[in-house]
């Protein structure tokens, strides 16, 4: 227990150095930056305080809030839509080899694709915001099908047997079974395609979207040099990335508790 | 003898092909299990006692002969006959409780008499304060009892036992084994009880069939007539592990050369 509590301050002290000493380089090679191009910790955390209070519109039109909102709003949207159809596809394919021979090959063949390179297709195939959020769909949706497959390969066979001498049919196998003892990896997969969705959101929004967003605003302030606001929309979309990761893995434990590898 | 036959084992042959390899587990096996009897399996390392009792489950088709259950041709999987694995194969997301319950979900039972039922059997194995417990938190030999209340509350005809206190420790052992003697009395189940365990077989059986080194033949039908509960030191006792242990020995030393 002593021993315990001494492992865990000191790994809180070279946390705390690391950030620390992250912030100091930082600082120093803004100081130094001959064409004072880079903004200092300061400078950024003044104006993320200053965009986060003020009220005022910036040259796009919006106000800071309506950035975040509309980002969040486009990460969400495609990110549930990806888990609505990678979920059930994964379910299906890791179950069926012959389902499994109908997806893979499409999967493998889009999987490599980034999907960045997709955006010219979307401009041209949807609409305000459906191709915004076809971006950020595509991010997240390998990851999830991916992880899903694993989950339901992974099932006990002896698990299978057992249900299957306690009267279980096939459907009920399925649904008793395969889809519950696979969760714990269908969660890794919403946690990581939630993270990769929002990391898509700045290209994601070079689609040239109506409403603002934060990759709208890093673009625009990055037009008119405005480096201390780029980095403080950079900020937020970690800040707000770290918060997502944070309550996924939160709620990915939870669901997980029965699985002893947590 | 007026015993009413189950289950009957007729011709039954079992041979595993995998690429070139061809393993041939049972060959012509023949038995017949009486209804509410204890009766034991043993035979050296890989003479096809597990695959004997996935057949009987119907998990695993027969290659030639075929298992009767009530006169009736064994196909496939049915809540008649419940299995109690050696790896306990719980839910490891669901309660003792809710592990307990799997089989009266399945049935489609309302939740009263569900409860009613679950109730009956945590009681049954001494479960109670462990309800609400995720396997992960119990002991093996606690994880096996859940195993064997969640194939009782089934109420199958036959319940199949897999070498189930094979992965506890000696003193676990023991005290399972009586307790299992206990729960048979009181519900006169049929047991069909593999082990390799010479001990365990004559403590728990009335009928101990002794399996040949694979392939798997039936090399004796032991009838044990000792009263229960039996001593593990009495000359009884010895007389009939000896004799048992004499036709093991020898098949477990052909096993061996085989290997």
């Amino acid at each position: 227990m002593k021993r315990q509590s001494r492992i865990l301050l000191i790994q809180f002290f070279l946390s705390g150095m690391s950030l620390f000493s992250f912030f100091v380089l930082w600082w120093w090679a803004a100081v130094s930056d001959p064409r004072g191009v880079l903004p200092t910790p300061q400078d950024i955390f003044t104006t993320i305080i200053r965009i986060a209070s003020t009220n005022e519109r910036d040259f796009t039109g919006h106000v800071f809030s309506d950035h975040v909102a509309s980002s969040l709003f486009r990460v969400f949207y495609g990110f549930i839509l990806a888990a609505a159809v990678a979920i059930p596809v994964g379910l299906l394919s890791g179950w069926s080899l012959y389902a499994e021979s109908i997806s893979k090959p499409i999967v493998e063949l889009l999987r490599p694709i980034p999907p960045f390179a997709w955006i010219p297709f979307a401009i041209i195939f949807f609409r305000d915001p459906f191709d915004s959020v076809f971006i950020v769909y595509l991010g997240a949706f390998f990851p999830i099908l991916l992880s899903t497959t694993a989950g339901v390969k992974a099932v006990d066979s002896i698990l299978l047997d057992a249900a299957k001498t306690l009267g279980a049919r096939r459907q009920q196998l399925y649904s008793k079974v395969v889809v519950p003892a696979s969760i714990p990896h269908i969660m890794t997969g919403i946690r990581i395609g939630l993270g990769i969705g929002w990391m898509t959101i700045v290209a994601a929004e070079l689609v040239g979207v109506k409403g603002g967003g934060l990759g709208v605003y890093i673009h625009s302030m990055s037009d008119i040099g405005r480096f201390e606001n780029v980095f403080a929309g950079m900020f937020i979309i970690g800040i707000i990335g770290f918060l997502m990761i944070t309550t996924a893995t939160f709620i990915e434990r939870r669901l997980s508790r029965w699985a002893e590898i947590l | 003898m007026g015993r009413n036959t189950l289950i009957q084992v007729r011709n039954l042959t079992k041979v595993f092909e995998k690429d070139e390899a061809r393993v041939e587990a049972l060959i012509d096996l023949n038995l017949d299990v009486y209804q509410s009897e204890f009766f034991c399996v043993i035979g050296p390392t890989g003479c096809g006692k597990t695959t004997m009792l996935r057949i009987i489950a119907g998990l695993e088709p027969p290659t030639e002969g075929e298992v009767l259950l009530n006169n009736r041709r064994v196909t496939k999987p049915g809540a008649d006959r419940g299995l109690v694995f050696q790896e306990f194969a719980l839910f490891p997301w669901r309660t003792t409780w809710k592990n307990i319950e799997f089989g009266l979900e399945i049935k489609g039972l309302p939740p009263e008499r569900r409860r009613e039922i679950v109730e009956r059997y945590v009681k049954l194995v001494g479960l109670q304060g462990f309800e609400n417990v995720l396997p992960r938190q119990l002991s093996s030999g606690m994880k096996q009892r859940v195993a064997i209340a969640r194939a009782l509350a089934n109420d199958p005809e036959v319940l199949l036992m897999d070498e189930p206190f094979g992965s506890l420790d000696a003193q676990t052992r023991n005290i399972m084994q009586r307790e299992l003697l206990t729960i048979w009395e009181q519900t006169k189940k049929t047991v069909v009880f593999v082990t390799h365990s010479v001990d365990e077989a004559v403590y728990l059986a009335d009928r101990i069939v002794v399996l040949t080194a694979r392939p798997g033949m039936v090399k004796k039908i032991v009838e044990v007539e000792l009263p229960r509960i039996r001593d593990r030191t009495g000359e009884g006792f010895y007389a009939v592990r000896r004799s048992i242990l004499q036709e093991l020995e020898i098949e477990v030393e052909k096993a061996m050369k085989k290997n």
